[in-house]
């Protein structure tokens, strides 16, 4: 009997020995990470001059990713325009050059940019190079500038000090005029509609409307609530002024609304356009969906006629987020890495610099820029 | 003899249960000379349950306080730390064959000003998180320890030994990150023991499982997801942050003993060790596995213990540890890190005992470390050999017939890796212990004190510990 037991223990610790050896059964990897290569080629557009783009030479661009604590690339292209970038890390990057000069024959200082988005993943074999390639240019014209919904660096979680901010970045003057301004809903992404959450109109007749202008280069400030935010006490210093805003919104069936009678109104539930909320204007801290329309479709109730759409954007801090707003207006969503109540906003890295592309064309800035553009 | 054995032996019990961290170690750790009362026993060298011996009851209560102050330190360690414990440990003969012990602590570990760490130990993993935060953490909760040890038949021993904690803390900044840990530990083994020769085999299973949690207060919680010690990732900000690491390790050892202690002994001992780790984001609806890291080592000691005269005894021993890791990215599903350890030591120590009442002991020990660690993700790499040293002494002294003195000293030079930023540590060391004999036990009073001073700066670690203990046979 007490052989018995012994031989059972030793029996038991010898399995237990065997299928322990099943517990790590794991594989080392092979493939190390830092060994992403990517082949760039950049061209300026030309058009003026010929039918194809050039290749840039001996330009500047920048390789930088948020995934990673990884410090900014920088890498000239060589005479053909082209540049290998090597010992990269598996991840997602923005690759951008931004080219500043004097036109010729004139005084006038022109920026053109053009960016691209390389995920590199390591499935594809080590010593595989990832090419791409971008067209330096200036696509720029009634544009979404920047949008500050964050809230400021605070613990009074606020977040009325929101704005938005439009800029010309076309060669003639736009008229607002009857334009619609709206917060999205989630849409199918290959729709030509756009969902609806809120619709704010600007006074006057779409398209044909001339009572207000904006002149190249001008930047226009819609403000959530027109006025000083940093006179709310524990805010001092850390929000913006938005008294001179050039807009306000309001919501003509919210309760007790704060308008200031200075700054002229985008309205809502106007007798025109409809909403059902009974707030003011919001936007989603973290990201939304925003649409500049000329306002000749302004029925939301079948949503927005997508061929309306001057301007369209998506953001969102979450590389995860699921896309709302159709492939149609914007590719992306920028914003990423945007953190709430830190007072961070989100501008284009040009002014009204637009690639359809808000991964590219947008990026986190530390501190609102109302009616200005960031250094 | 019996009885200086009886008592190795339940300090030998008394220590694993108070050294050792919340979290099951990689390998158990093997000190020669730990034991001031006695730094030439058998029985130190060999971490198997079924080796323990004990034949008399008895009941420990102590209390332990440790202040440790890191002038110098690394960039995500706290400022000072301090520690609060309190330990019951029962021994009790079931009959002549077996006997069983059970041990609960409850400890409280406090750490101030601590930088950006999510971690109780940031170095301790490669897939650490950091926040935005500076803070003080507290930790606390219990841990039990069984050990049950039985002869199954002539010179065939059996031991059986498991313990089980659960440690919580909460960090008081904004996001304030609560953490919880389980960690669980079931160690066996068999010896074959004869007065002249033992020989026997051991396994050891840990499971150790921490989850961490952090909210936002007013702004949101950044947290970045270290890939080794250079590089992170950044996480996308978001209203809760909540993390998990699963611990897993193994080990498999064996050892023999040719001679008894009077005269000459041999030991050997080796061990297999494997330990894997993942770390993994928790969403609410889903996990993003982050990384996966898995150690792999083997552990050998051994020792000559000689015994010429009643009065005098010496051994010489030698330690080799050697492990190798590597770090794979879940996210890019690729390798991210290799590090290789190796420790090598050899000494020697002579004790002098020329009356019940009086021994002493001095000791030395060179060894050799080296270090090859490489980051993939942003390249880095840091390889170093080095040599390090220690020289100790000690006393025993019976001031009365109850009172009995204890106290050593010593002196060391340690190479630690990079992330020191240090070439080597020159540590100073001073124990006491101080037991008096009443009528109802014998109460202990200890005193520690290690400094540890870097090579390059002016500033210096600090550590101090104070214990009570009182022990009733």
């Amino acid at each position: 009997m007490k052989n018995k037991i012994i031989n059972f223990i030793i029996l038991l610790i010898c399995a237990g020995m065997i299928v322990s050896c099943y517990l790590f059964d794991v594989q080392k990897p092979t493939q190390k990470d830092g060994a992403g290569k990517i082949f760039l080629t950049v061209y300026i557009d030309t058009v003026a001059e010929s039918s194809a783009p050039k290749p840039a030479i001996n330009l500047p661009v920048e390789i930088k990713t948020n995934d990673y604590s990884f410090p900014t690339i920088y890498a000239i292209t060589d005479s053909n325009g082209q540049v290998l970038i090597e010992n990269l890390p598996y991840a997602s990057y923005t690759i951008q050059s931004i080219l500043s000069f004097t036109k010729p024959g004139s005084n006038e200082k022109v920026q053109i940019g053009g960016a691209a988005i390389v995920d590199l993943i390591s499935e594809t074999p080590s010593d595989s190079i990832f090419t791409t390639s971008f067209v330096m240019g200036s696509q720029r014209g009634f544009k979404i500038n920047e949008v500050y919904s964050s809230g400021p660096a605070s613990s009074l979680r606020y977040w009325n000090d929101l704005f938005l901010e439009l800029y010309n970045g076309s060669g003639d003057t736009v008229y607002v005029d009857g334009m619609v301004v709206l917060r999205l809903g989630t849409s199918l992404l290959f729709s030509d509609v756009l969902k609806v959450t809120y619709i704010y109109q600007f006074p006057g007749t779409p398209l044909t409307g001339r009572e207000y202008p904006v002149a190249p280069a001008e930047f226009v400030v819609l403000a959530g609530q027109a006025f000083n935010h940093n006179l709310i006490g524990p805010l001092r210093g850390k929000t913006v002024d938005l008294s001179h805003a050039d807009w306000e919104f309001l919501n003509e069936i919210e309760p007790g609304a704060l308008d200031n009678s200075n700054v002229p109104n985008i309205t809502t539930n106007n007798g025109q356009v409809v909403q059902s909320s009974k707030v003011g204007f919001l936007i989603g801290m973290s990201g939304d969906g925003l649409a500049l329309c000329d306002g000749t479709d302004y029925d939301q109730t079948d949503g927005i006629d997508i061929s309306t759409v001057i301007d369209c954007i998506e953001l969102s801090a979450s590389p995860t987020h699921t896309k709302e707003v159709p492939y149609s207006v914007d590719m992306s969503f920028g914003g990423l890495g945007l953190v709430k109540y830190k007072g961070q906003s989100v501008e284009r890295i040009l002014p009204g610099f637009d690639t359809n592309n808000s991964r590219i064309d947008f990026e986190v800035i530390n501190k609102p820029t109302p009616g200005y553009h960031h250094e | 003899m019996n009885n200086i054995v009886k008592r190795i032996c339940f300090l030998l019990l008394l220590g694993m249960s108070t050294i050792f961290a919340f979290e099951s170690q990689f390998t158990l750790p093997v000190n020669f000379y730990n034991n001031i009362e006695d730094p030439i026993n058998a029985y130190d060298l060999n971490n198997n349950p079924a080796s323990k011996i004990y034949e008399e009851n008895t009941e420990v209560f102590s209390i332990n306080t440790i202040f440790a102050d890191l002038g110098y330190k690394r960039t995500y360690d706290p400022l000072a730390t301090q520690t609060y414990r309190a330990d019951f440990t029962t021994l009790r003969r079931i009959n002549e064959r077996s006997f069983f012990s059970a041990s609960i602590t409850y400890d409280e570990y406090r750490q101030q000003d601590l930088f950006s760490s999510m971690e109780k130990d940031f170095y301790d993993d490669y897939f650490s998180m950091i926040d935005s935060t500076l803070g003080n953490t507290k930790y606390y909760g219990p841990k039990l320890a069984i050990m049950y040890n039985i002869q199954l038949a002539d010179h065939l021993f059996l031991g059986v030994e498991g313990n089980y904690g659960i440690e919580r803390s909460l960090k008081d900044t904004f996001p304030k990150t609560i953490t919880i840990m389980r960690n669980s530990e079931y160690h066996i083994g068999l010896d074959y023991r004869k007065k002249s020769m033992s020989i026997g085999v051991h396994g050891r299973y840990y499971d150790d499982q921490k989850y961490y949690e952090a909210v936002r207060s007013y702004s949101d919680v950044q947290t970045k997801t270290y890939i080794g010690y250079n590089v992170f990732f950044n996480e996308a900000s978001s209203s809760t942050i909540k993390k998990r690491r699963i611990r897993n390790g193994l080990e498999y050892g064996g050892h023999f003993r040719i001679g008894g202690r009077q005269a000459f002994s041999m030991n050997f001992s080796a061990s297999g060790l494997r330990r894997s780790s993942k770390a993994d984001l928790l969403r609410s609806s889903s996990t993003r596995e982050r990384g996966f890291w898995l150690r792999e080592g083997i552990h050998l000691l051994g020792s000559i213990d000689i015994h010429p005269e009643s009065s005098i005894a010496s051994r010489i021993y030698s330690e080799y540890l050697y492990y190798n890791d590597w770090g794979k990215s879940m996210i890019s599903q690729t390798l991210i890190l290799e590090n290789m350890e190796s420790y090598f030591q050899a000494g020697v120590v002579l004790a002098y005992q020329p009356s019940m009442i009086q021994k002493a002991f001095v000791g030395a020990e060179i060894g050799k470390v080296a270090y090859d660690y490489k980051e993939y993700v942003f390249p880095f790499e840091d390889s170093q050999t080095g040599t390090e040293w220690k020289l100790y002494a000690g006393a025993e002294l019976y001031l009365s017939s109850k009172t009995r003195l204890n106290f050593n000293l010593e002196y060391a030079k340690e190479n630690p890796k990079f992330y020191w930023n240090t070439d080597y540590f020159l540590n100073t060391g001073l124990r006491i212990n101080l037991e008096q004999l009443f009528s109802f036990g014998y109460i202990e009073v200890k005193f520690e004190n290690i400094n540890r001073k870097p090579s390059n700066d002016s500033k210096s670690i600090s550590v101090m510990q104070i214990g009570l203990s009182y022990r009733r046979k």
